[in-house]
């Protein structure tokens, strides 16, 4: 079944040229798709498009066979849950609180969380091994942990979609690979996941779709072991790279050239 | 899924839990309680011992007669306890407002006065006295002012199609200034010796000149406007994240960011028109708050309403006792906010 579907989407910033040209693609329930592409081709954008948050010049996003746009924020927050690059707050929230905000899409407008909210945050933690975090405030973490929180709020949110915005920019090489693979577990656990990534390596390491937009707006998407080759990523980065079977982690990998 | 030890760093324990709301909630309310039977007690005319001025307020009851002196009874019950019911309202009003205000606009260095409600409530309140209209039409000029003013602050954005949080704030900081000058028009124009004290009387705020009725018209406005506030708290915690991570946990940011507006509106603008302008309390005093009830808009609203009641009351306290004459409010609330919101900020550490 198609969870997410993109028809002749035609995106454009006001009256400037369009970043997305007439894509059309679908996303199937279950899958792990990664969006790969140069900087300024429309990675965020095409992810903004398909959430609902931006506006198409033309075409249309259909999540579960309905026009996103029609939906309300609620309904669309019950299905889809978006993790941004980094947590930015004004205030330094306790961790626990800021994950319990995963909860305002089943919330009215005059309530706030009540007991059994803050359970299932608390059991999340648990699952997610970051209980020793629950009283601390969120400026007081690394960039590894404030990972793990926000993907805790956007499980909290009970959608069956998680969108990633670049999960892995802001870590080191170490946590990369750490969330390379809980996103891997959370696609096994049943989540339809959407990332975006700089590196072509993440979409071999995850196995799953890649889709690869070129800075001319054209999308390329199909198995990652199909899309990701040599040829494709040297056109779309525009640099000698390559893609091959590396005896040393007996796997294909993408590694670049020498300088 | 993982466990901790492969994708958390370091051992992070040590982060203490924080006590519970009630417990915080009813230590401020004590400790407001005390405070304000204090101020009752305090006064010009005599100093009540405190232990009488709650026998004076028992007096009301019917059937209670403790054979106190009717004069003492008098300046309990109508010079006093207006003053202090008012201080009450008008500092939880202010740091209601200035706590919703920064969490909005996730900025903690906004104060209530950020989209022109206080500078527009005194441009009104202005021109009811250049015209030589009574208090009680200053008063609806006052309200009328600010709220037509963060009417305008709401209108720009969508004269430029541009709706974002940096745009209001922007537009806010250009109707304020318009009306900054157009005071000083009235200023300059005022009669000196008559219209002008009056002015001033507006732009650095006292509690003076509030009456049983003028708090009876207001004080309806300031609760349910705060009722809002405190009902929608948890929401202003959603409403301080990115726009983009908040519409995707489904909130509708125009419809609620502009009912906290409104309610925050109503607060400052009812408060400015019975006291006229009170600097910093909207600002510093949700700062000093947050060290004691953390950073939650759910702990953080209420209790800085409390909090805020306190310092009011001893502000207004010290300036009809200290003196012989009134001492403007905005000028305690500067001199003993300013050095308060150094030390916050020393607390918080967070803007290195």
């Amino acid at each position: 079944m198609n969870v997410l579907q993109a028809e002749r989407l035609t995106f454009a910033y006001d009256k400037s040229e369009p970043v997305l040209k007439d894509l059309s693609f679908y996303i199937e329930q279950g899958s792990l798709v990664t969006l790969l592409g140069p900087n300024g081709a429309g990675k965020s954008t095409l992810i903004s498009c398909l959430c609902g948050l931006f506006t198409p010049r033309s075409g249309q996003v259909l999540l579960n066979g309905k026009e996103i746009l029609a939906l309300n924020q609620r309904s669309i927050a019950h299905q889809i849950a978006y993790v941004p690059q980094q947590i930015r707050l004004a205030f330094p929230y306790k961790v626990r609180d800021y994950i319990a905000m995963g909860r305002a899409p089943y919330l009215g407008i005059f309530t706030k969380p009540g007991a059994k909210d803050y359970q299932s945050v608390d059991d999340a933690m648990e699952r997610m091994g970051i209980s020793q975090l629950s009283n601390k405030a969120c400026t007081q973490i690394s960039g590894g942990e404030a990972q793990l929180v926000d993907i805790c709020r956007a499980i909290i949110q009970e959608p069956d979609i998680l969108v990633f915005d670049e999960p892995t920019s802001a870590l080191d090489y170490g946590n990369q690979v750490r969330v390379l693979r809980l996103i891997r577990d959370l696609n096994t656990q049943g989540y339809t996941v959407i990332l975006t990534t700089h590196n072509p390596d993440h979409a071999i390491l995850l196995n799953g779709v890649a889709a690869l937009l070129d800075k001319n707006g054209v999308l390329t998407i199909g198995k990652a072991a199909d899309v990701i080759n040599s040829d494709s990523v040297k056109r779309v980065y525009g640099m000698e790279i390559c893609v091959d079977y590396i005896s040393a982690v007996n796997r294909i990998a993408c590694v670049t050239c020498a300088l | 899924m993982r466990s901790k030890s492969e994708v958390t760093e370091h051992n992070t324990s040590g982060a203490k839990k924080p006590l519970p709301l009630w417990i915080v909630l009813c230590t401020l309310g004590l400790t407001l309680l005390l405070m304000a039977i204090g101020a009752l007690s305090l006064g010009r005319y005599q100093i009540i011992a405190p232990w009488q001025t709650v026998q004076i307020l028992f007096s009301k009851i019917p059937g209670v007669d403790l054979g106190l002196p009717q004069t003492l009874v008098d300046v309990v019950f109508k010079i006093r306890l207006p003053r202090v019911i008012a201080a009450l309202l008008i500092g939880g009003a202010l740091s209601l407002a200035g706590a919703s205000y920064q969490g909005m606009f996730k900025n903690p260095l906004v104060s209530p006065d950020l989209l022109g409600v206080s500078s527009g409530a005194c441009v009104g309140a202005s021109f009811a006295i250049l015209a030589g209209l009574g208090s009680y039409l200053t008063q609806a000029f006052a309200f009328a002012g600010g709220i037509i003013t963060v009417a305008l602050t709401l209108l720009i954005p969508r004269i430029l199609k541009r709706d974002s949080t940096i745009i209001l704030v922007l537009s806010g900081v250009i109707v304020g200034g318009f009306m900054s000058s157009i005071i000083g028009i009235t200023k300059y124009v005022a009669d000196t010796e008559t219209q002008l004290p009056e002015l001033v009387f507006w732009t650095m705020g006292s509690i003076a000149k509030v009456t049983v009725t003028s708090l009876n018209t207001t004080a309806w406005i300031m609760i349910a406007a705060g009722i809002i506030l405190i009902a929608m708290r948890w929401r202003i915690n959603l409403l301080s994240l990115e726009d983009k991570t908040a519409k995707m946990l489904g909130v509708n940011i125009k419809f609620e960011r502009t009912l906290a507006i409104v309610a925050a509106t109503l607060l400052t603008a009812t408060a400015v028109c019975l006291s006229g302008t009170i600097g910093w309390v909207g600002l510093v005093i949700p700062h000093i708050t947050r060290m004691i009830a953390g950073s939650d808009n759910n702990r953080l609203l209420p209790a800085s309403a409390l909090v805020s009641g306190c310092f009011m009351l001893i502000i207004d306290t010290v300036a009809r006792t200290l003196t012989n004459g009134e001492i403007p409010l905005s000028i305690l609330t500067g001199i003993v906010g300013a050095p308060f919101f150094i030390f916050s900020l020393a607390k918080e550490r967070k803007f290195e």
